[in-house]
């Protein structure tokens, strides 16, 4: 990987820090081409409607991750400045919810769902949280993404 | 209308609900859960050589992409550098795969329109690749040819001269394709128009691949964030501002022509040294964010290790799970003897049934149709129109 590119990623994060200041916790640039945001949940639609309009970017990925602790999501952008703009929440595991961003990327809607389907994270007013990945007739209540899910070996799990 | 349906495009599991008013489709709802097989979940139980295997299954059509796109993630957090030669054959591969991917497309979308000479040359010529495919790694398809630190099988300097006759006469071959989207008015009449994404659209749902190259948008993870070695490799990014089905259409015969290109570059600039580098350090606690331009966009591998050098998390957002809000977006107002066409423009990948239903708004009556049936009806319908082929 060329390192002079770090130039134009630098130039992004001085930007972010500037404008977005007290909505980051953290902002850390990993590598070329991969900045990571850290944020509290009551900022992040903030930001996200801030790196869609001034920074260019249409989303990738919502992705999701259990400790056991609490929940980590990830919402991945790319911007048009040719960089991955990827920002980290924590959600607390006993109730894990966040306000849906599918007014800002409507690709966003299949992508809580599928977290939602896998880990249980719900998603204040997301059009229709129904069902993605898993079969319509699994059982409510079990998500087995979850570091704590094991298969009941006497429930049907449809299919 | 129910369309219960075997999509006998790629033999995939997708639901559609589509409402009509008439013969036009007001709205599509889709239910894509018919065969989640947990690998997100069984990786974290496997060791990481062996989480290779089963990543290399998410999909037949794109095992390269995947088993790639997964490796070059974990050789990211070791920080090794693959050797040049095992770089090359990676891209070799991949633009196999590429061009194996969008024969198979052409020949189902000729399928789907009642175009048979067409379905029969694009799988005859892909037999090209295939071979080739299976000379260099032993198979046709899931090539188990990547591991980390490089690639298992060398190729040698038979295989090279082979290589090189095969894809000369594959270019040949792929000019009935250029010429066929140029030239035939029968192949404009069935396209053009339909299924029409504007740029805007398209920007404004984040679809990835031929489906927003097709509507001119200009993305290419192997331009935008270049792995192995693309950024050596002279190329073109495809684009068309034709914004329908005939734009999709035009990009991947396109792309063809491109990975043709890319190949014979590389087999002439293959660097002389070895296929791997020695792996035997445990893997670090780490996170990566790994992309990959796979036959039908980009490939997104989210990828956590944890201090037991097991897979913490991995996620797989796949092109097709990125573009399916334009399949639905793209099928409104349209007809339906347009769905067949429209869906394999965007050129779904999933793995299994597919059941279409349809709901006609007037007198809320469900129908139920196979795949076959509506391809069928499809054909028929155009050929009314006097759209058909010699």
């Amino acid at each position: 990987m060329n390192n002079s590119t770090l130039k134009n990623e630098r130039k992004i994060v001085d930007k972010i820090k500037k404008d977005l200041d007290d909505l980051i916790n953290q902002i850390e640039l990993k590598r070329s081409k991969r900045i990571f945001l850290i944020t509290k949940r009551e900022n992040l639609k903030k930001i996200l409607d801030y790196l869609k309009n001034k920074m260019n970017c249409r989303m990738n990925a919502i992705t999701c991750s259990d400790n056991l602790n609490e929940f980590e999501l990830i919402y991945h952008l790319w911007s048009g400045m040719k960089s991955m703009i990827s920002t980290k929440i924590k959600l607390p595991r006993d109730k894990p919810e966040i306000e849906s961003v599918t007014d800002i990327f409507p690709v966003a809607n299949l992508f809580e769902r599928e977290v939602h389907d896998l880990f249980g994270v719900e998603f204040l007013g997301h059009p229709d949280l129904k069902r993605i990945m898993l079969n319509e007739d699994w059982p409510e209540g079990e998500y087995p993404l979850r570091k704590d899910w094991i298969k009941n070996e006497k429930k049907n799990y449809g299919g | 209308m129910v369309v219960g349906i075997h999509l006998t495009g790629l033999k995939e599991p997708v639901s559609f609900k589509v409402k009509v008013d008439g013969e036009k489709i007001v709205s599509m709802d889709l239910d894509i859960s018919y065969n989640h097989r947990g690998i997100e979940k069984g990786v974290e139980q496997k060791t990481l050589n062996k989480s290779i295997h089963l990543i290399e299954r998410i999909c037949g059509i794109c095992s390269q992409s995947h088993t790639t796109n997964f490796c070059k993630g974990i050789e990211e957090i070791m920080k090794i550098t693959v050797p040049k030669r095992a770089q090359f054959i990676r891209v070799i591969m991949g633009e196999l795969e590429r061009i194996s991917s969008h024969l198979l497309w052409l020949g189902l979308t000729g399928y789907e329109i009642g175009f048979n000479k067409l379905f029969m040359r694009a799988l005859s010529d892909r037999e090209i690749v295939q071979d080739l495919r299976e000379i260099i790694s032993g198979a046709r398809v899931t090539h188990a040819i990547n591991k980390f630190g490089g690639v298992r099988r060398d190729i040698t300097d038979e295989m090279k001269k082979k290589i090189l006759n095969d894809i000369k006469i594959l270019g040949k071959k792929i000019e009935y394709y250029t010429d066929l989207i140029e030239i035939e008015k029968n192949l404009k009449k069935r396209m053009k128009g339909i299924g029409y994404l504007s740029r805007e659209k398209i920007k404004h749902l984040n679809s990835v691949g031929p489906t927003a190259r097709g509507s001119g948008i200009k993305i290419d993870v192997r331009k935008d964030d270049p792995y192995l070695v693309y950024d050596e490799i002279p190329f073109k990014v495809i684009v068309s501002n034709k914004c329908d089905v005939y734009g999709r259409t035009y990009v991947r015969i396109y792309e063809i022509v491109e990975s043709v290109k890319i190949i014979k570059y590389c087999i002439e600039n293959l660097p002389k040294g070895s296929i791997s580098i020695n792996f035997e350090e445990k893997v670090k606690l780490g996170e990566v964010i790994s992309l990959y331009e796979a036959p039908r966009g980009e490939l997104f591998h989210y990828i956590k290790i944890n201090d037991k050098s097991m897979i913490d998390r991995f996620h797989v957002r796949t092109p097709t799970f990125s573009n399916w809000t334009s399949v639905i977006e793209a099928i409104k107002g349209m007809d339906v003897a347009d769905i067949p066409i429209v869906i394999e423009s965007i050129d779904p990948c999933l793995s299994c049934t597919a059941r279409t239903t349809i709901v006609d708004t007037e007198d809320k009556h469900l129908k139920t149709m196979t795949w076959e049936e509506l391809s069928k009806y499809s054909v028929r319908w155009y050929k009314e129109k006097g759209i058909w082929w010699d």
